[in-house]
């Protein structure tokens, strides 16, 4: 599904060009599991991004799903990730003026959804994570993990194709990353492909695949 | 998904209500002050639509080629209906009145009352609605009148006053008896009634058959230069076409005097108030449409400000939507229906503000403004046209800021053209610092040129003047012989210093003029005379430079003697004994010479006026007395019952010389009031949004605080890291308003005459007091971030 063909991406400081990602090709199919590392500054979350159509990148030729990212326009582009990818972050980023219910029911809003079925989709995930009575609470009111959580079912809300993940279990205690994972490996298993970005070679291996990033370039 | 916006306002709202309530405060001082402006505009506008066909209306205005030689707003006295005689095609119909003032009795009350004598065409024309009697028919005959509903309570207690009778004192020694053929319901304040006496006037007689005046009301002569004049046009039928016609008439009828120096003007009576007095009304409400405007930008401004400069935090949501699949016109749209909500918000605490200031600033503005309660659709729906307009100016800017930055950097919380922002901001600060320092500086000025009105020496003595305005007209010897009794009786008192009988008082240019031929030339000159007594200079405290004003002649009539302020000597070229002629040959001695005073507004320069003896000249309205001490209340009571006993048939009605002088500086005083005013909430707003914007600054900037305080900053020196963002701002401020306030000032200050010179001292003054409240809130502000200890604020991080 996902095809990266010499995929380079730098920045200009004054005559120096650093680059973030060099010559990087990579081909995901349907329902894979991958793990992307690296040390810090490798381009890890770079490349996330880039798969994301979050960031933009300088050279090569990226598809997805048969479609040329590299010669979308923006609002294509947008339409595009909206409909196939979620997202979840390591520092979570919920909303914090919504309440649970609310920061997990706005992708539907912004893909149009009616009011009646975006209430059983998200009673129905609510109901999946076990966070029903969580709904009307703040994400100021929950701990690290339930945030993830809540992280996790606003990436899966919309029934996503494509999950990326950049370090989802970064900030949290051992025990809240298993269940995490053991989620992940979960939806995987429901035919969901997973990119996540990792420094754990535990949480690796919850994948099915590695990838290892050195100074923007795939090392294996 | 628009619930869902509404929502998260509200919520933004409540987390950070500082910002909230600095933005919706300000905008409501905004909205309040545009709809105070705004209902006073439309009141304004709406003077005179009542009257029936009121776009057929016109006032008829002269020009005239000579200066001073008659009044703007009279024409010769049967203009208006001789057009509707000679030009039944053109002219509908037409109205002329005479305004006087006198004692109106109904047995034994009596009152001094504006009196207009008039056309009976009053009702029927302009549509006014009567309580009582026949609309089409108001007049009965010759000695009907028609009183307003005031007027009847006043006199015999109840409304309905049909077939009762009033008597009228008139100047040819007696009363006129009246009767009551129709009730005028209150009239609205209007052009017809309201044109020359602001007051109005509430008892109306008509010309015919009129003995107010020896020889007839003069309605019917082409002499008669005094006569206001209006009529209504027939349908369809412009100013232009009347014009030609009366160019006829005028040309054909004018006495040879006159003859090709008066000239016509029509003014619509729909436009008449608004450009009355030189565009009096019209200039006030542009004067108070810019303050509103600029009060309302300076609003809209510090939520533009606040707003970027808050947008760290919103940021993230704002990265987070983009991530999930909103389009940035919706994002656009999520912030304006935001800056709605507040908005709305302000809008609703503006009605709050609106009612709590309306009676003050109705006063101010001379008016009653509406209630909020009583606003019809139209002012309703300004209102909220206003609201959303705001709310999407001072909205769209920071919607399309925020909603651009790249998804990537919004997440991490950083906005992308933090330095283009940064200009912007600190543009508008300058712009709003620059609308203030103008407004203040243009205040300060308005007030010292009202400050000069009342200390300028003004060449005569305005204290302890008290005028008599109500007392029996006979306008003849015998009617004057009898003023000097009364003036006689009361100079008896103690109290009396001197008293004179005048017909004007110096509160407007004398508008009877005389031809008179300067020594030496053989070319005429008009002057303005006002027929006084021997007592006026004393009275008046003129001081006499040639000869001596007039000598006591003690009732006896004078020889032809006339007494001449400095400039008419200078024009006619006259000292005290010189003999002047009058174009047909008869001559006056020159008796005495009197220094310049200012006898009309500081508008006008002084110019040349004549004084002629009122033994000679027996027309007389002021009884003028001049006070011998300071115990005001103590000497009017004195002279009230004195004057009951020598004036029985007259009410003892009176106002003081400075309160007359002060109401010539009416429009000045509001002027005064409203940029006083203006400079005031200006001020209030920049503040609040210096408070706003360096709290926020300081909530940003807490990390680098604490750093350089690690670092060996001390307090002061953190002080002035702030302070010296805002001095350069205000000092740019100052350069942009210094020369705008400069031109403005020195044109409005090139109305008068008599004007002060601009210093540089108010602007220094505005300057510096810009820097220090601006500094002082900076450093209150500041002064807990600057002594805290840095360890805590790092910690945090």
């Amino acid at each position: 599904m996902i095809d990266l063909k010499g995929i380079y991406k730098w920045v200009n400081t004054g005559n120096n060009r650093t680059f973030l990602l060099k010559d990087v090709n990579l081909h995901v199919t349907e329902g894979e599991f991958i793990s992307i590392m690296g040390p810090s500054g490798s381009g890890k979350s770079t490349l996330l991004n880039v798969i994301g159509m979050l960031d933009e990148f300088n050279e090569g030729e990226y598809n997805f799903l048969h479609e040329s990212v590299h010669k979308l326009k923006e609002k294509q582009r947008t339409s595009l990730y909206k409909q196939y990818i979620g997202f979840v972050f390591q520092a979570y980023h919920l909303i914090d003026e919504l309440t649970v219910y609310e920061n997990i029911e706005t992708p539907l809003i912004y893909q149009n959804v009616k009011t009646s079925e975006r209430k059983a989709m998200v009673a129905d995930i609510l109901d999946r994570f076990n966070i029903v009575g969580k709904k009307d609470l703040f994400p100021t009111q929950l701990s690290g993990g339930q945030q993830q959580l809540v992280g996790i079912a606003r990436a899966l809300i919309a029934k996503p194709k494509l999950l990326l993940a950049d370090e989802p279990t970064g900030n949290l205690n051992s025990k809240q990353g298993e269940e995490i994972m053991s989620l992940f490996k979960e939806l995987n298993n429901e035919g969901v492909a997973i990119i996540q970005v990792t420094h754990s070679e535990k949480n690796a291996s919850y994948g099915s695949r590695v990838i290892n990033l050195l100074d923007g370039m795939i090392v294996n | 998904m628009l619930k869902n916006y509404f929502i998260i306002a509200v919520r933004h709202l409540r987390r950070h209500k500082l910002y909230a309530a600095i933005n919706i405060f300000c905008l409501a001082i905004g909205i309040a002050f545009s709809m105070l402006i705004g209902v006073y505009i439309i009141q304004q506008k709406s003077i005179n639509g009542t009257l029936r066909n009121a776009s057929n209306q016109y006032f008829i205005k002269s020009k005239w080629k000579v200066e001073n030689m008659g009044l703007e707003i009279t024409t010769v006295a049967p203009l208006a209906k001789t057009l509707k005689e000679k030009y039944p095609g053109l002219v509908a119909n037409f109205y002329r009145f005479n305004p006087v003032t006198n004692v109106v009795s109904a047995g034994d009350m009596h009152f001094k009352e504006s009196i207009a004598i008039c056309d009976t065409t009053l009702i029927s024309m302009y549509g006014f609605k009567l309580l009582y009697g026949d609309p089409q028919n108001a007049f009965r005959n010759n000695s009907s009148t028609v009183i307003t509903e005031e007027m009847a309570i006043k006199l015999f207690g109840t409304t309905n006053v049909i077939n009762k009778t009033i008597s009228i004192s008139n100047t040819t020694s007696g009363k006129q008896d009246f009767t009551v053929s129709a009730v005028l319901k209150t009239m609205p304040f209007n052009t017809v009634n309201n044109s020359i006496d602001p007051n109005g006037y509430n008892v109306f007689v008509p010309f015919e058959g009129n003995l107010y005046f020896q020889g007839g009301s003069g309605d019917d002569k082409w002499d008669n230069i005094n006569m206001p004049g209006l009529v209504e046009f027939k349908p369809g039928i412009s100013s232009k076409d009347v014009l030609k016609a009366t160019e006829q008439i005028l040309t054909s009828n004018l006495p040879g005097n006159l003859k090709g120096l008066l000239q016509a003007e029509f003014v619509p009576i729909t436009e008449y108030y608004l450009r009355d007095n030189n565009n009096a009304v019209q200039k006030m409400m542009l004067v108070l449409s810019i303050i509103a405007a600029f009060i309302l930008l300076m609003a809209i401004i510090n939520f533009v400000n606040i707003n970027i400069g808050t947008s760290s935090y919103r940021l993230k949501e704002i990265g987070l939507r983009k991530v999930f699949g909103s389009a940035r016109k919706q994002l656009v749209f999520q912030h304006l229906v935001e800056s709605l909500v507040i908005t709305f918000l302000a809008a609703l605490f503006s009605v709050f503000l609106y009612e709590i200031v309306r009676p003050q600033f109705g006063q101010v503005l001379n008016t009653k403004l509406d209630r909020f309660w009583d606003f019809d659709l139209f002012k309703i729906g300004s209102l909220i046209l206003l609201t959303i307009l705001i709310s999407f100016i001072s909205g769209i800017y920071p919607a399309f800021v925020l909603s651009s930055t790249t998804v990537i950097r919004s997440i991490k919380g950083k906005i992308v053209n933090a330095t283009g922002g940064l200009w912007l901001r600190k543009g508008l600060l300058v712009v709003q610092f620059s609308l203030a320092i103008f407004i203040f500086i243009a205040a300060l000025n308005v007030s010292k040129q009202v400050a000069y009105f009342f200390k300028k020496d003004l060449g005569y003595d305005k204290e302890q003047l008290l005028v008599i305005t109500a007392f029996p007209k006979q306008w003849d010897s015998v009617g004057v012989q009898k003023m000097q009794t009364i003036k006689n009786g009361l100079k008896e008192l103690a109290v009396v210093k001197s008293v004179s009988l005048s017909f004007e008082v110096p509160d407007r240019t004398p508008p009877a003029t005389i031809d008179l031929i300067p020594v030496g030339a053989s070319k005429q000159i008009v002057v303005p005379f006002i027929s006084v007594d021997e007592d006026y200079a004393t009275t008046f405290g003129l001081q006499k430079t040639d000869g001596s004003f007039f000598a006591n002649y003690e009732g006896t009539a004078t020889q032809n003697e006339i007494v001449l302020n400095e400039t008419a000597a200078k024009n006619l070229n006259a000292s005290a004994g010189s003999t002047i002629k009058m174009p047909d040959g008869f001559g006056f001695t020159v008796k005495g010479i009197v220094r310049d005073f200012n006898y009309s507004s500081f508008q006008q320069a002084i110019g040349p006026v004549a004084f002629i003896h009122v033994n000679n000249m027996t027309q007389y309205r002021y009884l003028t007395v001049k006070l011998q001490h300071t115990d005001i209340g103590n000497a009017v009571e004195q002279i009230k019952a004195k004057w009951k006993v020598l004036s029985p048939s007259s009410p003892f009605e009176y106002t003081f010389m400075d309160d007359r002088f002060q109401a010539l500086y009416s429009s000045e005083l509001q002027l005064k009031k409203a940029t006083n005013m203006a400079t005031a909430l200006n001020f209030l707003i920049v503040l609040m949004g210096i408070f706003g914007v360096v709290a926020f600054t300081l909530a940003r900037r807490n990390k680098e605080i604490a750093v350089r305080k690690v670092l060996g900053a001390d307090a002061r020196d953190i002080l002035l890291l702030f302070i010296k963002d805002y001095a350069w701002l205000i000092l740019v401020a100052n350069i942009i308003a210094w020369p705008l306030a400069y031109i403005v000032t020195n044109n409005w200050l090139q109305n008068y005459s008599y004007r002060i010179g601009q210093s540089i001292y108010s602007y220094i003054t505005v300057c510096l007091l810009v820097f220090i409240l601006a500094f002082m809130l900076i450093s209150i502000q500041c002064f807990k971030v600057a002594v805290s200890n840095p360890v805590k604020s790092l910690r945090t991080e």
